[in-house]
């Protein structure tokens, strides 16, 4: 207890004896009142911890805006990350193509389907091999690429539930078994296809004005996805089938302008990208929030009208940053 | 001898103060002063008028705090909360209902009552609905040739609720259920004149509008094309049948049957279909009939703000100094179906501006522009919303940031 005699020295008369001295440095060091002081400051230091861990561990690690090879981006809506190949994938919308990276985030190739892709804007790869996009012309066709077959194609879904308005597929996920996930934008849905393109369920909410932007899949299969417009986080949990929420719109730290991506790290943090605040938001499974990532801006580590976020299993965050026209790639703390 | 003189200085001092000391006590009768001692002009008013009842009587310091304050007029609090002390919300909720009016949000009650006394009921500042007419423009509201009888009447409370109301535009009940409050919905004429459809349940102002028109029945100006030639069964069942009100596709079909280049309009890179399990094109439009442009659902930016609360904020907030003056016409820069341009834009970025030759001069002669000038920061072409911002900004010019210190800074490292 060094510091709490020190703090306290002035407490000692100067006129006292020594062994009066002693027994009071004894009583001071020992009283409840300052342990519990010293208990507190600890539990707020404690508690602020993790918030300077995850900040200050956070790295960027490349910004991809092109070169002369691959040219620049035009408006890229969502990438993936291939675990197996360790490659990275983005779906660059406004090119009508596809762009893949290696684990260094090298330039290897792009994808146009001989130019009949166009407006890819979200992209996920199954243990097959198989990558599935959306894009077409209308904006409205899931398509198959399987390029050892030499296979692109659309992909019809097999008895899906028609509801008020046409199926308009934005975003994609997939889960450890392959099942699709695409947000329905057309009607507030999501749909659970298989990689056959066969009708599993569809997943949506109560109020029938929510609409659902994003979905991300955890390792235990619980379903996230976020209402851009009523700004909030619904979890379908895949044991129990409950649904739970939390956020609102609002301007405070923890309070979403405009949230319009979600995406999961592997020790379960819930990260929203916010496209107006131009930052991401980090909270607990339970709706916690932990703190605030990144800032709105021009240069490298700063976003801008940003679209899309993607996490790796080494917690490499992928951030599309639309409005800078580049894709920032910044390292999670392990 | 010394102490003689000294002894009768003393006594004579001692009865002058006697007698200064008593002297007013047989004048004038003891009694604590009064507020209205010093304000007089109150008195008076509040003989002449309706009096809010602690001033009436005489309890000023239920309000005012008579030696000192923080607040203007020695007020014990702030107008947003001193109200509120007495005046609290009561079993009806009248003051926090869903959709509460402005001024009692802010706790500006004195924009519509005066504080001691009225000559008009319930201390208001002028008589019925001239109160309202005080924020809510009478050429606005009777815009039209022909106006409600209630309106010309300025019988607005007959309608609105003055504080707050579950209703949206403050109105008292639903929609339908006001209007048939006077209107006899279920007559034969009644139905008639809707082309024979029961529209009892309807809401009424979707055709209708509750102030004020040019047409005739108060129709609003702009009517869907179907419903202008009473072809309501383009959309709905017939009159006749069992379900006449049921529209006879779901979801945008219905609408794309007829509005079939709408929908390419929709299919770009930023598509905004909002998605949600009713027809999407309703979330901006009135199927019916409008007085806004395009049939929108409300005025342009009402429409667009709606669903943008941040951006309303944003562009309302008091630090945002400088604005586009074509801020609320959305639909001036912005495509509001679809844009294959960044942020919805009618045209590039860097063409943005200069759409109706608006900036054209500025084009010419400002920091050089353009496909070859690359911003440093994130390798894009440099235009002019790199260093403006059209949706308003606290910096001259729109500008993004401080033009004395880190707007050119961020680029141009000195």
């Amino acid at each position: 207890m060094p510091q709490i005699l020190t703090m306290n020295k002035n407490l000692i008369n100067h006129r006292d004896t020594e062994a009066q001295r002693k027994n009071k440095f004894k009583k001071i060091s020992a009283s409840p009142c300052l342990y519990g002081k010293f208990f507190i400051i600890l539990l707020i230091l404690s508690c602020l911890a993790p918030t300077y861990l995850f900040s200050a561990d956070l790295n960027l690690i490349a910004s991809l805006s092109g070169d002369k090879i691959m040219g620049k981006f035009n408006q890229p809506s969502a990438v993936f990350f291939d675990e197996l190949k360790k490659r990275l994938y983005v779906a660059d919308t406004g090119n009508n193509r596809l762009v893949s990276f290696d684990h260094e985030f090298n330039f290897i190739s792009e994808f146009d389907a001989g130019g009949k892709l166009k407006y890819p804007t979200s992209i996920v790869k199954n243990s097959k091999e198989q990558f599935f996009v959306v894009g077409g012309t209308a904006r409205d066709e899931l398509f198959l690429i399987d390029i050892p077959k030499k296979i692109f194609k659309p992909i019809k879904i097999k008895n899906i539930i028609a509801r008020e308005n046409p199926f308009l597929p934005d975003n994609l996920a997939i889960d450890k078994d392959d099942n699709l996930y695409i947000t329905d934008r057309g009607n507030g849905r999501i749909l659970v296809v298989d990689s056959n393109g066969r009708f599993l369920k569809e997943i949506a909410v109560e109020n029938k004005f929510v609409d659902l932007t994003d979905v991300q899949i955890d390792t235990e299969g619980n379903i996230y996805s976020l209402s851009t417009l009523e700004g909030k986080v619904y979890i379908f949990n895949n044991k129990e089938g409950s649904v739970s929420s939390f956020g609102k719109r609002g301007s405070r730290a923890n309070e979403f302008e405009f949230p319009v991506s979600i995406a999961i790290s592997p020790n379960r943090f819930v990260y929203v990208l916010d496209k107006h605040k131009g930052n991401v938001l980090v909270f607990k499974k339970d709706g916690n929030f932990q703190f605030n990532m990144l800032k709105k801006g021009w240069g490298n580590g700063e976003i801008y009208e940003p679209s899309y976020i993607y996490i790796d299993k080494g917690n490499k965050i992928y951030i599309v940053d639309r409005g800078n026209n580049r894709i920032q790639i910044f390292q999670g703390g392990k | 001898m010394k102490n003689l003189y000294k002894y009768s200085i003393f006594t004579l001092i001692i009865i002058g103060l006697s007698i200064t000391s008593s002297e007013p006590s047989r004048d004038v009768e003891t009694r604590e002063k009064t507020c209205l001692d010093c304000h007089p002009e109150l008195q008076k008013k509040i003989s002449e008028e309706k009096a809010h009842a602690p001033v009436r009587d005489g309890n000023c310091i239920s309000c005012h705090n008579p030696h000192a304050s923080n607040h203007k007029g020695l007020l014990k609090n702030n107008e947003m909360t001193l109200c509120y002390t007495c005046h609290k919300d009561d079993k009806s909720g009248d003051f926090s209902q869903a959709i509460i009016h402005d001024p009692v949000r802010d706790g500006k009650c004195l924009i519509c009552h005066n504080s001691h006394s009225s000559t008009n009921d319930k201390l208001l500042i002028k008589k019925g609905g001239e109160v309202c007419l005080t924020c809510h423009s009478k050429d606005s509201i009777m815009a039209g040739k022909e106006s409600h009888p209630l309106v010309k009447k300025g019988q607005c409370i007959t309608c609105h609720a003055p504080h707050s109301s579950a209703n949206e535009g403050l109105i008292k009940k639903g929609n339908a259920d006001l209007c048939s409050s006077c209107h006899r919905v279920k007559e034969k004429l009644f139905i008639d004149s809707h082309s024979g459809y029961p529209v009892e349940g309807a809401n009424c102002s979707s055709c209708h509008n509750p102030h004020s028109s040019n047409s005739k029945s108060l129709l609003k100006a702009s009517i869907h094309q179907p419903m202008a030639k009473n072809d309501c069964k383009t959309c709905h069942n017939d009159s006749n049948s069992k379900d006449p009100l049921k529209l006879i596709s779901n979801g945008t079909i219905l609408c794309y049957n007829c509005h079939i280049n709408t929908k390419k309009s929709f299919e770009k890179i930023n598509s905004h279909v909002i998605g949600n399990r009713e027809n999407s094109c309703l979330n901006c439009h009135n199927p019916h009939a409008s007085d806004a442009k395009y049939l929108l659902d409300k005025r342009e930016e009402k429409v667009c703000l709606k669903c943008h609360q941040d951006t309303k904020r944003r562009i309302t907030a008091k630090s945002t100094l400088f604005k586009h003056p074509k801020l609320e016409n959305c639909s001036a820069c912005h495509s509001a179906h679809g844009s294959d341009n960044t942020s919805f834009l009618k045209t590039k970025e860097g063409e943005s501006c200069n759409i109706e030759k608006c900036h054209e001069q500025q084009q010419i002669f400002s920091h050089p522009v353009g496909p070859d000038i690359i911003d440093p920061r994130n390798k894009k072409e440099m235009n002019c919303i790199t260093c403006h911002n059209p949706m308003g900004s606290g910096y001259k010019y729109n500008l993004r940031l401080d033009p004395d210190k880190e707007l050119c800074e961020q680029c141009h490292r000195f």
